[in-house]
């Protein structure tokens, strides 16, 4: 038999009390001259013998309690308990570490994960052996830290720990393991880090470095502790279904028009997947748009197209939900975007006759805005054709996106307007044509944009396209079949171009042949994308294509100005924003996610260089988020938080993945890996053979206040 | 003067005063008094006629009679006459123990000081005795209320000290006992009760009224006593070393006993019993006794 807190014996000193009571009280004796001797003799005679008897029996008794007591608070247990774990008798110096990341609120249709890892560490925190300091960190991508470092006011961590709320956060255990071995590091005494987490694998993706880590500290235990992770994988009648993408999939968001949005569904559960309802909802109203996803396997990703009208310009959210399940952070995703009014488009071309047709640019300007002349004016892009002859360069800054088709020379003072227009985010399209001389782009300023050399044109050997799949953003439209393909796409002639070597440099599209046909580089603040060929069908068959007006439409969003705003976040992140000079020192209003939030001031806008902005830092929760500058009925932003979509896998890790001491608290092992050298049930053991000792010095006590009222009346 | 002061309570005398203490049965005594004598002679009430003899006093021939019968007989007439108390305190040295601010013997020398000035005051005799194992102290007979003073001093010097014998005493004084009167006996009666029935019946042969006024201590009687104890003896060397609190249901059941035993023998024997628990006022006891008696006729 061992006993989990042998300082406690020495209360077995207690016992000489009774005894020293008895004692004392027999050495205390009132002499009393008595007349009436003959009674007290008689009665002496007839009771002495029982009285003392009984008085051994009291006394044995009341020594029994005693002893049983201090054998209760001593917590024995009859196996050998390691001394590494919790329950040892010496103060303990401990780090708990509580996981709070998204996939804590996986639940087994009883109790969260989270709620299980909380309660089992002020379980933990409560069996601590007294003189023991404790620590608490929160643990998700990265960590916070409510008790910095180890404190003996243990009601302190409690509440800490019960204050903790479950976030939609990642998980990295890399980072609080760290820091909670750094404050350990120094400390005298035993140390121990205790991570309360349902052990997700993707949370140790630095786990060789938290390994090295942990050997530069050998004396600090790190055990980490899994209740609740087991039940949930094992309980898995419905499985899960998240969604863990959802995204735009038309080039330009417009205002009135049908957009469509691709929501990427995975089912990270055992069972299939089928009939479950998809739906999408403008601005957290009632739902506008709905898919059913059907026969979707254990660990199938499939992407879900829904169609939705976004009803003005300004700032929308999208949200794509799926019905509950056993984790419910991933059945909700929310996509903000901004849908921005017209703007205005410059084709740059060169023209055979006086007839629109006959310019270079006549393809490329009808795909921009293919509608007729009486609805040109409504139309999201304004398209204004020139010739390179026509350009005043201080009118550049006023497009958006300048397409380059074919056009002729262009005079040096339009070149250098051209470069300060793409270094200040605007977007350039070059594609060069049979009037484009051969040493046009040699000279400066044209190195510093182009994105590759350009040589002469020749014939291409496989005038094809790549197979994809297209990694690149303006081609991974046509790596869904649905939108249609690129086989047919053919180029005759392209100006063979010879990319340069640098990180800013990327090539969109290859022919078969492997020779670029669609390059890009970042300049400055905009973008310039080039073209190996004109969009003339005597160069390529492009312009006839349906892949034309599509692809396009995905240049131009692809190089447009952009907003600088970025708009969906990841937990954590901060959202900032510019806003008006004006607008300063005013208070900030934000209503985070959830049905009944109201607007929380949050701070005020501040001076940032000479630009007024506002942040918004606490972004845990995912959702929609509307931001409010000053007492406004309109929002003046809207963002979205989305959850990492690895959190959605449950897979936990090998329960030695530290090769460290595991111990499932409640007892159960973690999925896929025998359970280690428990600690919980020498624990369990102690705590039963200390209500039992607790019971039977109760007993005893009542046994000894009957037996002391029994012979007080029969005396 | 001042023992005089000390026994007889103020209080106790005004309220027994007019109850008085009056011979339950016929005395003997010497002068006219209260009581009725059981001699019959020359006083005023009329009891019978008797045939003359040779020796009687001519004088009280009945001269009517004689002068209408001309046959001789004598008047007899019933004589009232005062008798004689007989207070026999027990001075044991039982008797001393005392657990609040009276003893035992205290109490009961205020008893029989408070009776004898009783007794004298309604101009009967009074004679007193204390013993232990004999008799000590011995208060001449007497019916002056004077001598009053003298009793108190007698029982204010005696100290108890030494071993009772109840029943020899009793038996003793009862041999000596040469009148009919009262006999008041003032004990604890702790002794055995077999030989205070036999004391009490020896007294009963003398035709005297017996009464038994038994003192006892409050502590004696509700044996309240707690912690560790070593008792000793008053009249022995006996110890006994205890907590009263284990042995108090037995005490007083042989307590008890005792006393019923006590009673039991007073009963047989025609004796008013009284017990005076030295915790209550003397007053209490003493007019309380009384008023039975005046009732009891």
């Amino acid at each position: 038999m061992q006993f989990l807190a042998p300082a406690a014996l020495a209360g077995l000193a207690a016992l000489s009390l009774p005894v020293i009571i008895h004692l004392l009280n027999k050495l205390r004796i009132r002499e009393v001259r008595w007349a009436a001797m003959r009674f007290l003799q008689t009665a002496a005679q007839k009771n002495q013998r029982r009285v003392k008897m009984q008085d051994l029996l009291l006394l044995i008794l009341r020594c029994l309690v005693l002893a049983l007591v201090v054998f209760a608070f001593a917590r024995p247990t009859f196996e050998k308990i390691e001394k590494s774990t919790l329950v040892a008798g010496d103060p303990l110096t401990v780090m708990v570490l509580l996981d709070q990341s998204a996939s804590m609120g996986a639940n087994d249709g009883v109790e969260a994960r989270f709620t299980a890892a909380r309660d089992s560490a002020l379980k933990f925190l409560e069996e601590l052996p007294s003189g023991s300091a404790a620590g608490l960190l929160l643990v998700n991508d990265t960590y916070s830290s409510p008790v910095a470092r180890p404190s003996r006011d243990l009601s302190l961590v409690r509440r800490s720990v019960e204050l903790a709320k479950l976030t939609d956060r990642g998980t990295d255990f890399q980072p609080a393991v760290r820091a909670a071995v750094e404050v350990l590091r120094n400390l005298p005494g035993r140390r121990e880090v205790h991570l309360f987490t349902d052990n997700q694998l993707s949370g140790w993706n630095a786990l060789e470095a938290v390994r090295e880590f942990l050997k530069t500290a050998p004396d600090i235990k790190v055990i980490i502790a899994t209740p609740g992770a087991a039940s949930t994988a094992a309980v898995d009648p419905s499985g899960n279904l998240a969604i863990t993408h959802l995204k735009l999939d038309t080039a330009i968001p417009v205002a009135g028009q049908p957009i469509r949005v691709l929501a990427e569904i995975t089912n990270t559960g055992d069972t299939p997947a089928n009939g479950v309802r998809l739906t999408l909802a403008l601005n957290d109203d009632a739902p506008s748009a709905d898919a059913v996803i059907t026969n979707l396997a254990p660990g199938g990703t499939r992407y879900i197209p829904l169609l939705v009208r976004l009803p003005g310009t300004g700032f929308h959210t999208l949200t794509a939900a799926l019905p509950p399940d056993r984790l419910a952070f991933d059945n909700r995703r929310t996509l903000a975007l901004e849908v921005a009014p017209a703007s205005d488009v410059l084709v740059v071309e060169s023209r055979r006759g006086p007839a629109l047709w006959q310019g270079s640019g006549h393809f490329l300007a009808t795909a921009l805005a293919p509608v007729d002349e009486e609805a040109a004016s409504r139309h999201y892009l304004h398209v204004t054709r020139a010739t390179a002859a026509d350009l005043d360069p201080s009118k550049l800054s006023g497009y958006a996106v300048i397409f380059l088709a074919g056009a002729d020379a262009l005079p040096l003072p339009v070149v250098s307007a051209l470069a300060d227009f793409v270094k200040a985010g605007g977007g350039l399209v070059v594609m060069p044509g049979d009037p484009t001389p051969a040493d046009l782009f040699l000279d400066a300023p044209w190195p510093d944009l182009l994105p590759a050399l350009i040589n002469a044109p020749l014939e291409p050997a496989r005038g094809n396209v790549q197979d994809g799949p297209f990694n690149h953003p303006l081609l991974s439209l046509w790596n869904d079949a649905a939108a249609g393909n690129l086989n047919a796409l053919r180029f005759n002639r392209v100006f063979a171009l010879d990319p340069l070597k640098l990180p800013e440099v990327s090539v969109a599209l290859r022919l078969a042949d492997n020779s670029p046909v669609i390059v890009e580089r970042t300049v400055g603040k905009g973008r310039v994308v080039l073209f190996a060929a004109p969009p003339i069908p005597s160069w390529t068959n492009l312009p006839l294509h349906p892949a034309f007006v599509p692809l396009v439409h995905r240049l131009y969003a692809g190089t447009a100005r952009a907003s600088t705003l970025k708009l969906n976040l990841a937990p954590g992140d901060a959202f900032q924003a510019p806003v008006p000079i004006d607008q300063l020192n005013r208070d900030v209003y934000v209503r985070a996610p959830g049905e009944d939030s109201k607007p929380v001031a949050i701070g005020r806008t501040e001076l940032v260089g000479t630009q007024a902005v506002l942040r918004v830092r606490n972004t845990s929760a995912a959702g929609r988020y509307t931001v409010y500058v000053g007492q406004t009925e309109r929002p003046d932003f809207v963002f979205a938080v989305q959850s990492p979509a690895a959190e959605s896998e449950l897979k936990s890790a090998p329960a030695d993945i530290l090769t460290t001491t595991v111990a499932p608290a409640t007892g159960a092992p973690v999925a896929s890996t025998p359970p280690a050298a428990a600690p919980a049930k020498p624990l369990l053991t102690a705590q039963q053979l200390w209500l039992i000792a607790l019971i039977a010095a109760g007993f005893l006590s009542l046994t000894e206040l009957m037996l002391a009222l029994r012979s007080s009346r029969s005396r | 003067m001042a023992a005089t002061h000390t026994l007889l309570d103020p209080d106790t005398l005004s309220r027994a005063e007019p109850l008085g203490l009056f011979a339950r049965r016929v005395v003997e005594g010497y002068r006219v008094g209260e009581h009725r004598s059981p001699f019959n002679g020359f006083a005023i009430e009329f009891s019978q006629h008797r045939e003359y003899s040779p020796g009687d006093d001519p004088r009280h021939l009945d001269w009517k009679i004689l002068g209408r019968s001309d046959k001789y007989y004598i008047k007899q007439y019933e004589q009232d006459t005062n008798f004689v108390a007989h207070l026999l305190l027990d001075g044991s040295a039982s008797m001393s123990f005392g657990s609040g601010t009276v003893s035992k013997i205290q109490y009961a020398r205020g008893l029989v000081a408070c009776l004898g000035f009783l007794i004298l005051q309604q101009r009967d005799a009074v004679t007193a005795t204390i013993f232990d194992d004999r008799p000590r102290e011995t208060f001449q007979r007497t019916d002056s209320l004077g001598k009053v003073h003298q009793l108190c001093t007698q029982l204010t010097n005696f100290t108890p000290g030494r071993p009772g014998n109840l029943r020899a005493c009793l038996q003793d004084y009862a041999a000596r006992l040469s009148a009919r009167g009262i006999v008041v006996v003032i004990s604890d009666l702790l002794d055995d009760p077999a030989d205070l029935l036999q004391a009490l019946r020896r007294l009963s042969l003398t035709r005297s009224e017996v009464i038994v006024f038994q003192v006892l201590d409050h502590e004696e009687i509700t044996f309240p006593l707690e912690g560790n104890i070593r008792f000793i003896g008053l009249e022995d060397d006996s110890r006994l070393q205890t907590n009263p609190a284990d042995l108090r249901k037995s005490y007083l059941a042989a307590f008890n006993e005792h006393q019923h035993a006590v009673r039991r023998a007073c009963e047989q024997c025609g004796v008013h019993y009284t017990l005076c628990d030295t915790s209550r006022p003397l007053a209490e006891a003493l007019t309380g006794y009384l008023a039975f008696r005046a009732k009891a006729g």
